[in-house]
């Protein structure tokens, strides 16, 4: 792991280190599968504008991975409600979780869930549960190594697709 | 003679109390699969009542589907917004589909589909998403029939044994 590297909630100056990575992420998503949704235009400022807002929701963490001074990743986790149909479980969920091209293989994206894994503990989450890009074979490999499982599949369907849709 | 046809309409309040059943055995059915699947006490009632709540939500469809005048399935799907930011701006998902296990594989899932991407258009959506289990192989295998393709893995990681 990178010596210099810090782990840190986020603060309201973040704002636009957040808004530029999380371009990149979306850049990314697009490249590696046509079938991602396509970002309107300045939709990174409304993302970044919306962390932003929930830096005081104590049911929202915001990490940021700084390096030699630079903003090189962040991850967004919450609590979230379950079904009351279901029996229940206290469950948290990982919205986004980028690390900058450079800064990969240092530890940086395992130090974020790390560091993120510790606050849900402490709020007793039993289970975290996140969605990774079908296509994202090396983002499926990273949570693998942290130890998650497959539990569900997101399916898309065109409908105005030759394939079969009805 | 008794009909066996096959039928599907928009669901009513009083179909609530025989779906909540095939409800019930699809549960059953998913816990068998993946023991992480478990009902809630009085799981069941609780359904009923979000299933008669749900009728009245004019961004939701819910179908039924008929083997002659005995309920075999139900398929609940919605309009809604696509993730803030992202286009297309609204999507069409299904929420819920179950189908008795007499009558699987028989066209019934398909039918019922097929009103939903019907009204789903006339709403200017193109596109749906749709969850299903890892371990159910049958129910992906149904979904890939219809074109659908996998578009996320949603991973869990256990903070307790």
């Amino acid at each position: 792991m990178t010596d210099s590297l810090i782990i840190r909630p986020a603060v309201v100056a973040d704002e636009l280190a957040i808004a530029r990575l999380w371009s990149y992420l979306m850049a990314e998503l697009v490249r590696l599968d046509a079938r991602q949704p396509r970002p309107t235009p300045g939709a990174e400022r409304v993302y970044a504008a919306r962390v932003v807002s929930t830096l005081d929701d104590p049911d929202t963490r915001v990490l940021i991975a700084e390096s030699s001074g630079h903003v090189c990743g962040f991850i967004l986790g919450a609590q979230i409600g379950q079904s009351d149909l279901f029996q229940p479980i206290h469950t948290g969920f990982i919205a986004d979780l980028y690390v900058e091209s450079g800064a990969r293989r240092s530890g940086m994206g395992r130090a974020l869930v790390e560091a993120l894994r510790t606050w849900f503990v402490e709020r007793g989450i039993e289970r975290i549960a996140l969605n990774v890009d079908s296509a994202n074979t090396a983002g499926i490999a990273f949570w693998a190594a942290q130890g998650a499982h497959n539990s569900q599949i997101k399916m898309q369907i065109e409908l105005d697709s030759s394939r079969g849709a009805p | 003679m008794i009909s066996h046809e096959l039928s599907v309409r928009p669901a009513i309040t009083a179909d609530a109390e025989p779906l909540a059943r095939i409800w019930v055995e699809t549960i059953e059915t998913l816990g068998r699969l993946d023991p992480r699947f478990r009902a809630a006490p009085a799981g069941a009632e609780r359904w009923r009542t979000a299933f008669v709540a749900g009728l009245a939500d004019r961004d939701r469809l819910t179908v039924v589907a008929l083997r002659g005048e005995v309920l075999s399935g139900y398929l609940i799907g919605a309009a809604q917004p696509n993730l803030p930011g992202l286009l297309p701006p609204q999507i069409g998902v299904v929420l819920d589909l179950a189908v008795d296990s007499h009558g699987r594989g028989g066209g019934v899932g398909t039918e019922m589909f097929r009103l939903l991407s019907a009204w789903l258009r006339t709403r200017g959506i193109d596109r749906v998403e749709v969850r299903v289990a890892a371990r159910n192989p049958i129910a992906q295998a149904f979904w890939r029939a219809l074109g659908a393709t996998e578009f996320y893995d949603t991973l869990g990681l256990k903070l307790h044994d």
